[in-house]
């Protein structure tokens, strides 16, 4: 199990984009920084974030989202600490 | 895991920490993995994050000073911030050695930041449970 995180925009950078397409089937995706738009606005990868909210694997970070003034339509808005018991939840991290 | 075992942390942090949020994220990640009572094990700064062990960051005194953060962080907790030797030369961090070494007037590595090669970030990574990049 991987925990994805992905950093950019999805309206300037391709990351969320190439990292739906490398999710295995228990993956979990976090979004933060700038990629907290995508759960805000509508991106090409709506279905695919649909999809992995179904299944409770996407999340998004709380501090992120508040300093953008956006909020969230999909997905588990998290905190920092929150963000650590992810990361031991699985085995390893891969950064977008 | 169990919730309360203590896991060893190491992070990348590759953000530069006057234009990139990844410097400050890593920051904040470090901050909630000692909080929760973790420990980290090193903190490797590698491309554009080498620019955090700078010691002449001086940033509007109303901002956080990432790189006093880290230092504050890591004399108290005791763990080692590595910066990856060529991407500092490269970008203009010079420790005293290698200043002699090169013949430069000046250097400018901050205290207790350690010049070092990817290596270590190898070391790092197999001696901790996780390795978290930023």
């Amino acid at each position: 199990m991987i925990l994805h995180t992905v950093s950019r925009s999805p309206f300037n950078s391709f990351a969320l984009k190439d990292c739906v397409k490398q999710l295995s089937d228990n993956d979990l995706l976090l979004l933060l920084n700038d990629a907290v738009s995508a759960v805000s606005a509508t991106t090409d990868q709506h279905s695919h974030l649909l999809q992995l909210d179904q299944s409770k694997r996407l999340f998004v970070l709380d501090v992120d989202l508040q300093a953008r003034g956006l909020k969230a339509n999909m997905g588990q808005v998290v905190s920092y600490a929150e963000f650590v018991a992810l990361t031991i939840r699985c085995q390893s991290q891969l950064a977008w | 895991m169990s919730d309360s075992e203590v896991i060893k942390f190491s992070l990348l942090v590759t953000g530069n920490p006057a234009s990139s949020q990844n410097a400050a994220s890593a920051l904040q990640f470090c901050e909630a993995v000692l909080a929760a009572g973790h420990k980290i094990c090193g903190v490797f700064f590698y491309l554009d994050g080498v620019l955090t062990a700078s010691d002449l960051i001086n940033p509007a005194s109303d901002e956080v000073n990432i790189p006093d953060r880290w230092v504050a962080l890591a004399t108290q907790y005791k763990f080692a911030l590595e910066v990856c030797v060529s991407a500092s030369l490269r970008r203009g961090i010079v420790n005293e050695q290698e200043a002699a070494q090169l013949g430069l007037q000046h250097y400018n590595l901050k205290s207790p930041f350690l010049l070092s090669g990817l290596g270590q970030l190898a070391e790092l990574s197999a001696s901790c449970d996780r390795l978290i990049q930023f």
